[in-house]
């Protein structure tokens, strides 16, 4: 009698060697599918958690092979590269990706159980070991994947190695205190305090992600980090982080705040999937742009990194 | 850096590179003069003269003294090597020395006319004249069709040996001397050999009569120019360098002033001896260290001066020059003499030997950014992680590679599989670029014809013929074309392999009958166990431990070709066997056929698996062509001094291609693993260009997977570092961590460029303005100013990797 089918995700990015997403040298596993539609999100690819086709525009030689190669004829020059659309199904039989010998379409998006991934992962186990480093999920939103992300993190456990979480909150809470059971840190994103504004911007309301992260700093006993995405025109008025610094101050057991300069690296990836990305004009920041926001930390009793 | 190391090496930077005719002048009218001297003898007393009479330079300012030359960075002229060459290049084919794409030499009229006065004597009397009369048609044949080369070794003289510095300083030359004469007194000239032994031994004491002499000349010289100092500190300084010389070599050193200065003139003196390159340093920190802890607690040396000292030394190590020929210079690019410092690694009984001098040496390399010594950090378990960041710390400002990460069990565990006695073991010693020596008692940690791996693999898919002459060399056993599988391919690569590998076997033989006859150098070989016991030369067998190889490059390309032609024909079928091999045979540059050749070109670059991620579909490939040539020069061959003393006298691999990998991959066409023709190919056991795209972990487990146990004589592993990634304390923890995890999987070695492509490209376009910039090509840190600019593209073309 065939057992219970196992634990699946959909993966759509493994990167080995990562130092900014967690302690020692991790690998992240990014998972396909996310509930908030933020307009400056830089992963667009995550987004939609079923399998998809990315050009790279970089990549392309204009050869056409990619064309030829589509059962469906689905495959169209635009200004923005070679991409399948006009309204017809893609049935992701990767014809195409296996044409382009130039290596510009990829499909993104493949199930892995906790065994694939954990097979994978462990490449790297003896560099985790000697830095104290894991494996960090991030996405996409890792835990619409709670089971998943729970399980594996019982085998991070067992082997000694840690577990780290970066979600948007936008998960039921049942689900986040299932990882939240296994995680040696979170990293939790937070867009904007007001729920209508949160709205515009993302596609929901922040009413579930203020509850989650409330939860999380009374019931959390790793390593929470609150990170907020600070883009231009967006969440930066004076009105938006008072009021997030206010929410912030509530939030005693967070490790710190962390303000993220806006940068617009995932232009190419709308570009490569046929979308349009409404930040384009935005300029992007670095870190200086962001060090008036130090002067909140008297409001705060944890550290502001930036 | 203080204001005295601020000029010296300032005054380093602004002096060009030259030709000096004085070794050159009076080593030839000596050898003429003792023309039936017995060759030990002969060449004893050449160095002798060259030492009693050339010119002695020395500077106010300077705390080390001696010279190699009539000025710093001069280069000498070892006409008994090779000469064709220096003819050919003064008349300006392919280039005048100064004309030359990178590694220029000045020459002034005066000099070119004296150099040109004695070559005539040598036209039929060079090493590599006798060594090419002595070499059958298929040797001369691979050596021209760029499959193997000799010229490095028979071109110059023998090198990569490491003397017996910790005897120097804490005996003297005197000791050695008196060895000499006791072993000489009991020899009975009628005994077989004895004569022979007599002459080796009576050259031994004239070498070392020679070095006395010299030192004790430019004791004279510092002593006549304090007495012209008008400043009072110079006096002070020129006089005390006039009793130290008066005293070392010849003497035991009393203090550390006194064993630096001692370690420089045997430097040099084995620099006039013999122009062969990589005379190294050993265990810099350990030999030193005593004297600097008894200097420090007499209360007569305070650190800041012993940093001085140890600054002034490196400096006076970049004096050193060689003139190689054009082509030669081709592979070793950047003015590089591989002087290697080795630091740190583990006590006899296993501590942590990390010294006050081991921290000296990793500040002096950072504050000095000097393309020699190459400073050379050992690591073992008990290598603290402080000394570790501190090491990476100098590299990050050294900008050139240095100090360069070496792993001690890894070695370790090599030459204990070779048959070095236990008690040596933690003694290893990195010799120029990255080979294993143990200092004072290894002849040559690496010697022997280069071979051009990939170039094997070109001629076995061309069935036996290099396609660029037609010259077909063994045939292979069936049309490759036909092939069914990758693995015949192999098979019949491995064949060809076994082909020229016994070429460069033989022509190593031929080589050492060679200087046998014609390069006896006493002095040398005294400095080396058991050299002097034995009566021997070092070629001739008078070390204790010897092994051959020579270098090699492109064995990571080649497996790339092997996994490609496996992707592309084998597994996913998108090509025959033929279309690719006409696709290479015509540079991916045929239109007419489907897919056309740079679409093909494209599928092999982008969709075949490459080594360096970690992935067996390549690794496994890399891996068979690795141990196939590793196990075949370790079991299968014995060199010329096999049963004649040495140990364990077989063939090593060695991976360290400098920057011979432009050079060599310039004479093989295009290859399956997508490289164009002429292209590059990999540079040691890196990934090839452009082929890491899984991050460090993944480059350094395919590293890791490789057989380092057959790897004496080095492999090098170099990782592009982005600036950015090492900016704070943690991310450098984060590279210590991942250095440390892959030498636990028994990897050798690994280096890192850390710099940014900006600035290269820069300099590239402004060289002006970047005269001190360094980067490490290979095992080695040269000016990237002075590399020919296809070598500069090479550089920039590696992939930075985010750690």
């Amino acid at each position: 009698m065939p057992g219970p089918e196992p634990l699946k995700a959909m993966v759509f990015n493994i990167e080995r060697c990562s130092g900014e997403d967690g302690p020692g040298i991790r690998t992240v596993a990014f998972l396909k599918g996310c509930g908030l539609r933020c307009q400056w999100c830089a992963n667009p690819e995550s987004q939609n958690g079923k399998p998809e086709i990315l050009h790279k525009g970089t990549a392309c030689a204009d050869c056409g092979r990619c064309r030829e190669h589509c059962p469906k004829s689905l495959i169209r020059r635009t200004p923005d590269g070679w991409i399948a659309g006009d309204g017809r199904e893609c049935s992701l039989c990767r014809s195409c990706v296996d044409a382009c010998y130039y290596g510009a379409r990829v499909l993104l998006g493949e199930e892995y159980t906790v065994e694939e991934l954990w097979r994978e992962t462990a490449k790297d186990i003896a560099y985790y070991r000697q830095s104290g480093g894991g494996v960090t999920f991030s996405g996409g939103e890792p835990l619409l994947q709670a089971d998943f992300v729970a399980e594996f993190g019982r085998r991070c456990r067992e082997s000694g190695i840690t577990l780290w979480i970066e979600t948007c909150g936008q998960v039921p809470g049942s689900e986040l205190a299932k990882a939240a059971a296994v995680a040696d840190g979170i990293y939790y994103d937070f867009k904007h305090v007001d729920p209508e504004r949160h709205r515009e911007l993302t596609g929901v309301d922040n009413l579930l992600i203020v509850d989650n992260l409330r939860w999380l700093n009374a019931n959390y006993q790793g390593m929470l980090s609150v990170r907020y995405p600070y883009v231009p025109g967006k969440n930066d008025s004076a009105e938006a982080v008072e009021g997030f610094v206010a929410f912030a101050a509530e939030l005693k057991n967070a490790r710190e705040i962390c303000f993220l300069p806006y940068h617009r690296l995932g232009l190419d990836k709308y570009r490569g999937l046929g979308r349009k990305y409404a930040l384009a004009g935005t300029e992007p920041l670095n870190k200086g742009d962001l060090a008036h926001l130090l002067r909140h930390q008297k409001r705060l009793a944890i550290p502001i990194r930036i | 850096m203080n204001e005295r190391i601020e000029r010296l090496r300032k005054r380093l930077f602004d002096q060009s590179p030259r030709i000096c005719s004085e070794r050159c002048q009076i080593f030839t009218e000596s050898i003429k003069k003792n023309a039936q001297k017995p060759i030990a003898v002969r060449r004893a007393l050449a160095f002798h003269d060259v030492l009693d009479r050339m010119t002695i330079r020395v500077e106010e300012g300077e705390l080390i003294v001696g010279n190699q030359a009539k000025w710093p960075k001069a280069a000498p002229i070892y006409p008994e090597y090779s000469t064709d060459w220096i003819l050919a290049e003064l008349d300006g084919k392919p280039f005048r020395p100064e004309d030359r794409p990178g590694d220029k030499f000045f020459i002034d009229a005066e000099t070119e006319r004296d150099i040109r006065d004695c070559l005539p004597y040598w036209e039929d009397k060079t090493l590599i004249g006798h060594l090419r009369a002595s070499l059958p048609q298929e040797i001369l044949d691979a050596w021209a069709g760029g499959i193997i080369d000799e010229t490095w070794v028979v071109g110059a003289g023998l090198g990569n040996e490491i003397p017996d510095y910790d005897l120097v300083v804490n005996k003297g030359l005197r000791s050695v001397r008196e060895r000499a004469l006791a072993r000489r007194a009991g020899i009975d000239p009628k005994e077989p050999d004895g004569v022979k032994k007599i002459f080796f031994l009576d050259g031994v004491v004239t070498g070392i009569d020679a070095v006395v002499n010299f030192s004790r000349r430019i004791a004279v010289e510092c002593a006549k120019k304090a007495a012209r100092a008008k400043d009072p500190g110079f006096r002070r300084e020129l006089s005390e360098l006039a009793d130290i010389c008066r005293r070392v070599p010849f003497e035991p050193a009393r203090t550390f002033h006194e064993a630096v200065q001692s370690i420089y003139l045997i430097l040099l003196a084995v620099h006039l001896e013999s122009n062969g390159h990589a005379i190294s340093l050993g265990r810099f920190d350990q030999y030193l260290n005593p004297f600097y802890e008894r200097d420090v607690a007499n209360g007569t040396l305070a650190r800041d001066q012993a940093l001085e000292i140890i600054e002034c030394f490196f400096i006076k190590c970049n004096e050193l020059n060689k003139l190689r020929s054009w082509p030669d210079s081709e592979f070793f690019l950047g003015y590089q003499m591989f002087i290697n410092l080795a630091v740190g690694g583990q006590t006899r009984d296993g501590g942590n030997a990390v010294n006050e001098t081991s921290r000296l040496c990793v500040q002096a390399c950072a504050e000095l950014k000097l393309v020699t010594p190459s400073v050379s950090v050992k690591w073992f378990e008990g290598t603290p992680d402080d000394f570790m960041l501190e090491a990476l710390d100098a590299c990050i400002v050294h900008q050139g590679g240095m100090p360069a990460f070496y792993n001690d069990p890894a070695f370790i565990r090599t030459l204990r599989d070779m048959g070095v006695a236990e008690e040596d073991l933690v003694d290893w010693a990195p010799d120029g670029c990255i080979e294993a020596s143990i200092p004072g008692k290894w002849d040559f940690a690496a010697k022997g014809p280069w071979l051009n791996v990939e170039k094997v693999l070109e001629i076995t898919l061309n069935n036996g013929a290099d396609p660029r002459t037609g010259i077909l060399y063994k045939p292979t056993a069936r049309d490759v074309a036909t092939a069914s599988s990758t693995r015949e391919i192999l098979e019949e690569y491995k064949g060809q392999l076994a082909y020229f590998m016994d070429l460069q076997v033989v022509t190593e033989h031929a080589n050492d009958y060679v200087h046998c006859l014609y390069d006896i150098n006493p002095f040398r070989s005294a400095l080396v166990e058991d050299c002097i016991g034995r009566c021997l030369d070092l070629v001739e067998g008078g070390a204790l431990y010897s092994a051959d190889g020579g270098p090699t490059a492109g064995t990571i390309s080649a497996g790339d070709a092997l996994a490609a032609i496996e992707y592309a024909v084998f597994e996913k079928k998108i090509l025959t066997l033929p279309q690719l091999l006409h696709a290479c045979r015509g540079n991916f540059g045929d239109l007419a056929t489907s897919p056309s050749g740079p679409e093909i070109r494209a599928l092999l670059r982008n969709k075949a698996p490459k080594f360096g991620n970690d992935d067996d579909a390549a690794d496994a490939w890399v891996l068979e062509i690795e141990n196939y040539i590793g196990s075949r020069y370790r079991h299968a061959y014995k060199s010329s001094k096999y049963g004649k003393g040495p140990v364990p006298c077989c063939f090593s691999y060695s991976q360290t291609p400098v920057s011979g990998n432009v050079a060599f991959g310039r004479s093989i066409g295009a290859t399956p693993d997508g490289r164009g023709d002429g292209d590059p190919v990999n540079n040691g056991i890196s990934p090839a260009n452009g082929s890491e795209r899984t991050g460090a972990t993944a480059a350094c487990n395919s590293v890791g997977k490789l057989p380092s146990i057959y790897f004496q004589k080095g492999a090098i592993f170099n990782m592009r570092l982005t600036r950015s990634a090492v900016a704070t304390r943690g991310q450098r923890k984060r590279v210590v961590d991942m250095v440390k995890t892959l030498f636990g999987q028994y990897a050798q070695h690994i280096q890192f460029n850390v710099v940014d492509n900006a600035v290269y490209r820069d300099a590239m376009e402004h060289p002006e303005k970047y005269a001190d910039l360094m980067v490490r090509v290979s095992g080695y840190s040269a000016l990237f100013t002075a590399l020919a600019p296809d070598c500069q593209v090479d550089v920039l073309n590696r992939l930075e990797m985010d750690v």
